[in-house]
């Protein structure tokens, strides 16, 4: 579950992630410090609560997409919980709307449940104290393959712009950092093909300085 | 035999200036590339054909010797081979970027 809202939480303009059940009791978050947890505790409350929004988003493929000046806020069904990202107004939609299926997608191949009651269980991390909001739960193992994912279609979409979505759906498809290296390699064709040289050359350059951060972690 | 002649380069022109209006909107939508810089190489060999096809009645017209007329029609036939080698050069690149080639040859 972290993984996903950690993976989520990479994506620019993303602000924070929460998830919380139907008692409005916040099962996992990734959010800066001056979100504190009572403040997530009170909206996850507030929003459990809401006759209307629980009818509005019944079911795992339930959406909600609320947009305000300076901001947005996704909410997205899962099964006995629900899913809310804040972002900022700046937010790549396209980006955030591939990353949310896929982490939906994990979230409910792991079984999300909506009883695990989240406070610190003994975290081998740090034990929580009164004043600051710790994470809620012990970060699992980060998920690679999804970190590279995010990053190879962040740059794909800051240099192809309209063409971005082909190269979305090639990332999409890979399911390992060795089909995630062919998707970059049949993006970089297609841009040299279809867009531009230098495009290529340089989407080229920035997608294998992401692959060497990637295997230097 | 010489209404045959004009009545084939009437076809000719007719159809090789509806080439030039599709290969020109075709040119606008394509975005760049290698493919794109290839389609731009086809359009200009398309412009080119459709001169030299207007061109063509005249020579008849105009009785036009034979080692000019044979100039005419050898130069219509090398620009025509280059486009053919184009062409094959853009499918080529499509078909093994669709992963639609054979490996191995």
């Amino acid at each position: 579950m972290d993984a996903v809202l950690q993976q989520l939480g990479q994506i620019p303009g993303v602000v924070g992630t929460v998830i919380y059940d139907r008692e409005g009791t916040v099962e996992a978050s990734r959010f800066p410090a001056l979100f504190d947890r009572a403040t997530l505790d009170h909206v996850a409350a507030a929003l459990a609560q809401d006759a209307y929004l629980e009818e509005w988003l019944q079911g795992p493929a339930a959406c909600l997409d609320l947009r305000f000046g300076e901001g947005r806020v996704v909410l997205r069904g899962l099964p006995g919980a629900w899913l809310l990202v804040l972002c900022t107004a700046q937010v790549n939609a396209q980006l955030l709307n591939l990353s949310l299926t896929q982490g939906l997608r994990r979230l409910q191949r792991s079984g999300v449940r909506a009883s695990a009651p989240p406070p610190a269980a003994p975290s081998p991390v740090a034990p929580p104290s009164p004043a600051a909001p710790p994470p809620v739960s012990p970060p699992p193992a980060p998920d690679p393959v999804g970190t590279m994912r995010a990053q190879l279609v962040a740059i794909a979409e800051a240099e192809l712009g309209t063409f971005a979505p082909q190269a979305l759906e090639l990332f999409e498809r890979a399911g390992s950092l060795g089909e995630l290296a062919s998707a970059a390699a049949e993006v970089e064709q297609m841009t040299r093909l279809f867009v531009s040289r230098k495009k290529a050359d340089e989407l080229a350059r920035q997608l294998r300085a992401a692959f060497e951060k990637g295997g230097k972690r | 035999m010489t209404y045959l002649a004009y009545g084939l380069a009437a076809f000719a022109i007719f159809t090789m200036g509806v080439n030039v209006y599709l290969a020109s909107k075709l040119k606008r939508s394509i975005i760049g590339g290698e493919v794109g810089e290839k389609w731009t190489v086809l359009t200009i060999l398309i412009g080119v054909f459709f001169v030299a096809y207007l061109a063509s009645p005249l020579a008849l017209w105009f009785a036009l010797p034979p080692q000019y007329l044979n100039l005419l029609v050898f130069g219509v036939f090398l620009g025509g081979a280059v486009f053919v080698y184009v062409v094959i050069g853009i499918l080529r690149d499509v078909l093994s970027f669709l992963k639609l080639l054979k490996t191995g040859r």
